[in-house]
């Protein structure tokens, strides 16, 4: 068994954020993540953020991800890669199943006196008759095929979904070369930003409110996706009959939403709270992010699902609150600093889009502070 | 005014109405940048951007950008720092019009080729000459494209063709079909088990009334996954089945190993 | 169909090729590509099929979560492929490509 101040589950845009705040102060952190390189999903984001100036605003995810791993190297972050955690054995125990550069993989225990799960979400899927034919996919695995592997997932593509992943997907998958041939959303209103869908709109790509794909079918002779037939739904989502059209297309994207893991929080007796505005079931925290298991802490999609930008903010919180907690920083620099991140992360969920947001925390961070 | 949420944006005559289209004193004297940002979204680098203190956004950093148009020179840096790809710079101070507008797509056209432009919906306009492709350093790879249009038009072209896209992928029609069917009991709900929506229908008749229930007796997401892909799809069946509301299905049990890993290694 | 140009990411860096063999066959492919980026670049999009209705699957998730790409990898069964790297000489399987192979 290995031992460390800080474990933190997870090296996205969370992850990295806490661990260099952490790390800055002196603490001894070990970050693990099961991929083989370190970033999360935030390479996959080419596009120019949101935000001011202090969130890095209208730098590409790609590039802030670049200077966190910079930032890492010089805190003197411990990383382990290809290092997946597989289950809790005690008290703030992990274990983790670590593959070595021989392929050889071998279980390791660490136990911390900090613990940051910060392993993402998991995306949401709906099934349409004929969804598990190749070709069918998570948007989220096209935009890993184009933008980190650089291999186009098919050359006609139709989105499920007009949330943010849906219309931010869309447009990467046209930048990449592909064609997108129409965006699917059950609901009568467009789901993400305006000016995402802007985008796209004077891209030519259609977007079929109220409708919701009846089946994927797969070519004469052939196993995978090569047609989609959508139908329009009524008030009450059910479909209306004789509304039926044929879209052609290799390949359909879901993009449906995602939810919290949780799986790691509750295995370490993380208690959940059911918080739709944000993914659903999701560990229960305080403004400290440190959950009612004490030394335990969640942040990024883990703890409720939003975008990168607020994934970083709420890992720099963490790390702070961890230093702070094994005494790495006095009670005034700690105060000062989460203040600042504070403040930041409130100017995020600021809007009509922030607020549902916004006040959707303050109910789990309410929630989370019973248990204190 | 139209929904924004229903087209995706807001046309020229509504970002008039709403007193957010610079008017046509200016245009007619010059470059000027178009702010086509529409939403109350945490966001202000167009301010940031502005050597000439054109663009205010202000506190909080939700209000809609407004534009000085006595202070804006045209000269379209914030066209690329904009994260939402919302602006444009439009001049009508000539004979003919000039539009330019951000344009991340390969291959990029070339100064005096003849492009199709479009509107905000994507649909042709009016063939146009390219006058200019900014792609510079310091665009962030957000090339600029300035095109030249009749003035008449410029209010509503934003763009242009994709230039790799066939003529054919231009007429694709969706055809009416007759093709309905109800969704079959067979629908694989579980894609690692390959249970399906029958037989959790069947198994929530017999009388589970949990996720973790419908797990023990049909197998949903006891396979290599571990659930992450239907589990939630299951909640969706229980709840239209029984009507239990979202936040009375508990997730289904957490149980090592979350994630597959050989027998070899975890038999540790 | 690999992506040489990108108005963002810029050319692709040439890469080394490695060879592996699929279902016997074999393979030029990128060096550190992911087996089933690999294989989707050469428009193979079948990984493995089902048990019980012996049919098709391919890549759903692209993060290793959804294991519907799993193939037989140097003999070994349930392979991620998404997020396993190829390797020169790598023995790739079509996972339960036969029937009887259960």
């Amino acid at each position: 068994m290995e031992k460390r101040e800080i474990l933190i589950i997870g090296a996205g845009p969370a992850g990295l954020a806490a661990s260099i705040e952490a790390a800055r102060t002196g603490a001894e952190v070990l970050l693990v993540d099961e991929n083989d390189t370190p970033g999360g999903q935030l390479f996959k984001q080419i596009h120019k953020f949101f935000g001011s100036a202090k969130h890095k605003a209208g730098t590409r995810g790609i590039h802030i991800g670049q200077q966190l791993l910079e930032q890492t190297k010089e805190a003197g972050v411990e990383f382990w890669l290809n290092t997946t955690a597989v289950g809790v054995v005690g008290d703030r125990q992990v274990a983790l199943v670590r593959k070595n550069e021989d392929g050889i993989s071998e279980t390791i225990v660490v136990e911390a006196e900090k613990i940051l799960v910060a392993c993402g979400g998991a995306e949401n899927a709906v099934n349409f008759d004929g969804w598990t034919l190749p070709g069918v996919m998570g948007a989220g695995a096209a935009q890993t095929m184009v933008n980190v592997r650089r291999v186009l997932p098919g050359r006609k593509i139709l989105m499920v979904g007009s949330g943010n992943v849906g219309l931010i997907v869309s447009y990467q998958l046209m930048q990449a070369g592909a064609d997108v041939v129409g965006i699917v959303e059950a609901a009568p209103k467009i789901g993400g930003y305006c000016v995402h869908a802007g985008k796209i709109r004077r891209a030519g790509v259609p977007v079929y409110l109220s409708h919701t794909v009846l089946h994927a079918d797969a070519g004469e002779g052939s196993e995978e996706v090569s047609s989609a037939v959508i139908v329009q739904l009524d008030e009450r989502f059910q479909p209306i009959e004789g509304t039926e059209k044929r879209i052609d297309c290799d390949t359909i994207c879901i993009a449906t939403g995602l939810r919290p893991q949780i799986k790691l929080s509750t295995l370490l007796g993380v208690k959940n709270g059911f918080i739709p505005e944000l993914g659903g079931w999701m560990p229960i925290h305080d403004e400290n992010m440190e959950t009612n298991v004490k030394g335990v802490f969640a942040a990024g999609d883990t703890a409720g699902v939003e975008e990168a930008s607020t994934a970083m903010d709420e890992g720099r919180m963490a790390g702070v609150s961890m230093a702070y907690d094994l005494g790495y920083l006095t009670e005034e620099e700690a105060a000062e600093r989460k203040q600042e991140i504070a403040e930041r992360l409130k100017a995020l969920r600021l809007g009509p889009f922030g607020e549902r947001r916004q006040n959707a925390k303050d109910r789990i961070v309410a929630e989370g502070k019973k248990h204190e | 005014m139209s929904d924004i949420t229903k087209t995706g944006f807001l046309n020229s005559a509504e970002l008039r109405e709403a007193g957010r289209y610079p008017s046509e004193e200016r245009l007619a004297k010059g470059p000027t940048a178009v702010i086509e940002c529409c939403q109350n979204i945490p966001c202000n680098p167009c301010e940031t951007a502005c050597r000439f203190g054109a663009i205010t956004v202000g506190d909080p950093i939700t209000n809609l950008p407004v534009l000085d148009e006595s202070k804006c020179v045209g000269c379209g840096v914030c066209i690329t720092k904009c994260p939402g790809l919302a602006i444009f710079v439009v001049d009508k101070s000539k004979d003919m019009a000039t539009v330019s507008f951000p344009f991340e797509y390969l291959p990029l056209p070339e100064k005096g080729d003849t492009v199709k432009a479009v509107d905000r919906a994507g649909q042709y306009v009016c063939d146009a000459r390219v006058l200019r492709v900014n792609n510079a350093p310091a665009n962030d790879s957000t090339p600029i494209v300035t095109i030249e249009v009749p003035k008449e038009l410029s209010d509503d072209i934003r763009s242009i063709r994709r230039l790799n896209l066939s003529e054919e992928d231009e007429k694709a029609e969706l055809l009416k079909i007759d093709d309905w069917s109800a969704v079959p009991d067979d629908l694989v709900v579980c894609r690692c088990e390959e249970v399906t929506a029958g037989d959790i229908k069947k198994a929530i008749a017999e009388g589970a009334a949990t996720v973790e229930g419908i797990k023990k007796r049909t197998r949903a997401g006891m396979g290599l996954c571990q659930g992450r892909t239907c589990s939630k799809l299951v909640s969706r069946i229980l709840g239209s089945q029984t009507g239990m509301k979202a936040d009375e299905i508990k997730p289904d049990t957490a149980r090592m190993p979350i994630k597959p890993v050989s027998f070899g290694v975890y038999k540790e | 169909m690999s992506i040489k140009k990108h108005p963002i990411l810029g050319d692709a860096p040439e890469v080394e090729e490695v060879t592996v063999t699929l279902d016997g066959v074999p393979i030029k492919v990128e060096k550190g590509q992911m087996i089933a980026a690999a294989l989707l670049e050469k428009g193979i999009r079948v990984n493995r099929y089902t048990h019980k209705n012996h049919a098709a699957r391919g890549i759903f998730c692209g993060i290793g979560q959804c294991t519907d790409c799993v193939m037989v990898v140097n003999g070994q069964r349930n392979v991620r492929t998404c997020i396993t790297p190829v390797e020169d000489g790598m023995v790739i399987e079509t996972q339960n490509r036969t029937e009887e192979q259960e």
